[in-house]
């Protein structure tokens, strides 16, 4: 069944059921993973195609594309995404079943997706089935790109965290998603036999972990980013 | 048999000379330019030996750098690998005058075949058929006009020291050849240090087909079977196949039968190729001779079942050809395609830079050789290969498939690539029905180029899951009421705890 036949209910607890657009959240970031949480943006839609009152507290994302800049709109809900394709009009509903970085692991309705990202400043690569395509993400956007590959602390507002010595990754405590509290330990590094503990500064989400255990990292490496609450 | 092997490359051809190392017991010592202080090579290797700057003049192309290399690292043997020093038999002669062991043929060999116009000479001396040509010089605007009006149009202009499609020109009428012959002279004494051209006529139709040849120091030779490496642009080969698809026995038999004679008939020891085009009415030309180990070398270890690169280094020890090759028919089908960092979409403007994403390189019966791993960065000061994928198939179409299937799992991001153009061509009707010829890329690369439709909602979808809300990152707020979280009423991101 593609994703636009696919009829929408209001969901119990969905976001929309309310009536003042002011108390709907902010939207969280897609790089949650929220097993088994009814999604927020899942509209009422008698017809089952996208009304635009579906989309009415969606952001808008700018993309050119080659030559052509597309406009879409995406409601972004923890681990679900929703957006309509600018070029026929169909809805698309994803799920982020895994984030990593560089990789994405997407679900829409029976299929799985492999698509492996590289952000380089406003430039998106993106290979998908083999193919690589370079995507700008222009100005005007109502949503702002989470920086998961550069290394300038600068960027997320001192959220990033860096290896503060060159070791080996003995054990990652938190997974990307996961709500972390001030001086949380996030991951363990070890060097010369001894034992480091990496905590978190500050509190907030887990958007990307950039190590794994068993790795080599040196001094300064990109190993967890946080977005701050 | 060796002790240390010094290994006087970079790149994939280094990591693959070093494994085959590794696998005889030798200790295999790298070199290195400052560019590739951290490069796989390095870090596989046993040892490694810095040489110099980045600039390859001044590293792997400079002769004495390298040798001071083998004799810091007290190696009793040097690889050349295939380009920088591999084709320089002073470079060859100096290892041997060190008292160390090179491995490939002597420098006398290297020096004979290096000249295109000795070669073309020794080859019609015993036999084999070549193409017409003029090799000059030619005194004057109208002298150069006769030659080209002697071998006839279509022609070539080839330098004459030299290889890889470097210091060549194709030339379809008078009109153009003296502007070509300038460009390839000014391109061969940049490339080669020689600015010595030739003319050759062009077979119309003919496809790349070389020989690999194994020969020991007692005068033994074996052909290892066909390649095919028609599909090129601008005479850089893109995709290599072994067995060449479609050749008769007999034209085979002839193909192989003139390789060994002419190996023979100059007493060639070690590895090398022999190179020809076929036309498609069977006629025949002796292209040239490398005397190094191919790039293209897996598709014949593939289906010949023999590494080229042990060969190599047991016949350079001494060894007879029966002890390290036993003659067989070539088993099932491999395909070679060289992945490069190019933009076919800018006219293949190289493309430097981080490998920022090198992933997904698994597939059945696939070899990848590469000298990069992700995070890695591709300097613009070497050539543009990336890695080599070689498949191994039942047959042809089987090889085909599983290669095209491989392409599809991959993904390097950060550099342009040819990934895409070699899919459309793995997956082209003519290259699919037939073997097709040497300027059939060129000739078909309009078609070959053509935008495919992206799968856009995917594609949008990854931009959005890297998004976050506008001000997002901002500084937590100071009252905890403003927090989204405290506004997301009975909504959680965790599993416990609903008020």
């Amino acid at each position: 069944m593609s994703p636009a036949a696919i009829g929408f209910r209001s969901l119990p607890g969905s976001a929309l059921a309310r009536s003042e657009p002011a108390e709907v959240p902010a939207l969280v970031t897609a790089a949650w993973r929220t097993p088994e949480r009814p999604p927020l943006f899942l509209v009422a839609s008698e017809l089952g195609a996208p009304s635009s009152a579906s989309f009415a507290h969606s952001s808008e994302l700018r993309i050119k594309h080659r030559r052509a800049t597309h406009s879409v709109r995406v409601a972004l809900d923890g681990a679900h995404l929703e957006l309509v394709d600018p070029q026929t009009g169909a809805l698309h509903r994803f799920e982020v079943v895994r984030q990593e970085a560089n990789q994405l692991e997407l679900r829409s309705g029976a299929s799985h997706e492999t698509v492996y990202v590289y952000l380089d400043g406003t430039q998106l690569w993106v290979a998908h089935r083999g193919r690589v395509e370079v995507l700008e993400l222009l100005q005007g956007s109502t949503l702002d790109p989470l920086q998961t590959t550069s290394r300038d602390p600068n960027l997320l507002a001192g959220t990033d965290l860096h290896a503060p010595m060159t070791g080996r990754v003995n054990h990652v405590d938190v997974q990307v998603g996961e709500l972390v509290a001030r001086g949380q330990r996030l991951l363990t590094l070890e060097a010369m036999k001894m034992e480091l503990a990496v905590c978190a500064e500050l509190e907030g989400t887990v958007v990307a972990v950039h190590c794994a255990a068993g790795a080599s990292v040196y001094k300064d490496d990109l190993l967890v980013a946080l977005l701050a609450s | 048999m060796f002790h240390k092997l010094l290994i006087a490359n970079r790149g994939e051809i280094a990591v693959r000379l070093v494994r085959a190392c590794q696998e005889l017991g030798i200790t295999a010592a790298a070199v290195y330019s400052d560019a590739d202080r951290h490069a796989l090579h390095v870090r596989e290797a046993d040892e490694a030996y810095h040489i110099g700057p980045t600039p390859p003049a001044e590293s792997y192309l400079d002769i004495a750098r390298v040798l001071d290399a083998a004799k810091r690292a007290g190696a009793d043997a040097v690889h050349p690998g295939y380009g920088f020093l591999s084709e320089n038999h002073a470079f060859a002669q100096a290892v041997v005058d060190a008292g160390l062991t090179f491995i490939g043929p002597t420098p006398q060999q290297i020096r004979l075949m290096g000249c295109k116009e000795r070669a073309r000479g020794i080859a019609e001396q015993n036999g084999l058929p070549v193409a017409k040509a003029d090799s000059g010089p030619w005194s004057s605007p109208e002298a150069l006009r006769a030659a080209g009006a002697r071998v006839g149009y279509p022609l070539l202009v080839k330098a004459t020291s030299g290889g890889g499609g470097r210091g060549m020109r194709r030339v379809a009428g008078e009109q153009d050849l003296s502007e070509a012959v300038s460009a390839a002279r000014s391109e061969a004494a940049h490339a080669f240090g020689d600015d010595r051209v030739l003319l050759e006529r062009l077979l119309v139709g003919a496809r790349h087909v070389e020989v690999q040849i194994l020969a020991d120091r007692f005068g033994d030779v074996a052909s290892l079977g066909c390649r095919d490496c028609s599909v090129q642009r601008r005479h850089q080969k893109v995709i290599e196949e072994a067995p060449a698809p479609g050749l008769s026995e007999a034209l085979t038999r002839k193909l192989e039968d003139g390789s060994c004679g002419l190996a023979r008939a100059i007493g060639y020891e070690n590895a090398g190729t022999i190179e020809w085009l076929v036309a498609p009415d069977g006629t025949l030309a002796f292209l040239e001779m490398n005397t190094r180990l191919q790039v293209e070398h897996p598709v014949t270890e593939a289906v010949m079942g023999v590494d080229l690169v042990k060969a190599q280094l047991l016949l350079a020890a001494g060894a007879r050809l029966a002890e390290v090759y036993t003659p067989t028919a070539p088993r099932g089908h491999a395909i070679e395609c060289r992945l490069y960092a190019e933009d076919p979409q800018q006219s293949f403007l190289p493309s430097p830079g981080k490998l920022a994403v090198f992933r997904g390189l698994e597939g059945s019966d696939l070899r990848v050789d590469t000298g990069f791993v992700e995070g890695d960065t591709l300097s613009d000061a070497y050539d543009p290969l990336i890695a080599k994928l070689i498949v191994f198939g039942a047959d042809r179409d089987d090889a085909r498939t599983k290669l095209l299937r491989a392409l599809s799992r991959l993904a390097i991001l950060g550099v342009h690539t040819n990934v895409g153009l070699l899919r459309r061509i793995l997956e082209h009707d003519d290259f699919i029905q037939k073997p097709v010829h040497t300027t059939w890329l060129e000739e078909r690369l309009g078609f070959l180029l053509e935008p495919e439709a992206a799968g856009l909602p995917a594609l949008f979808a990854a931009a959005a899951a890297l998004m976050r809300p506008q001000g997002g990152a901002a500084p937590p707020p100071a009252a905890p009421s403003l927090s989204p979280w405290s506004q997301l009423g009975s909504w959680t991101n965790t599993e416990t705890e609903v008020k």
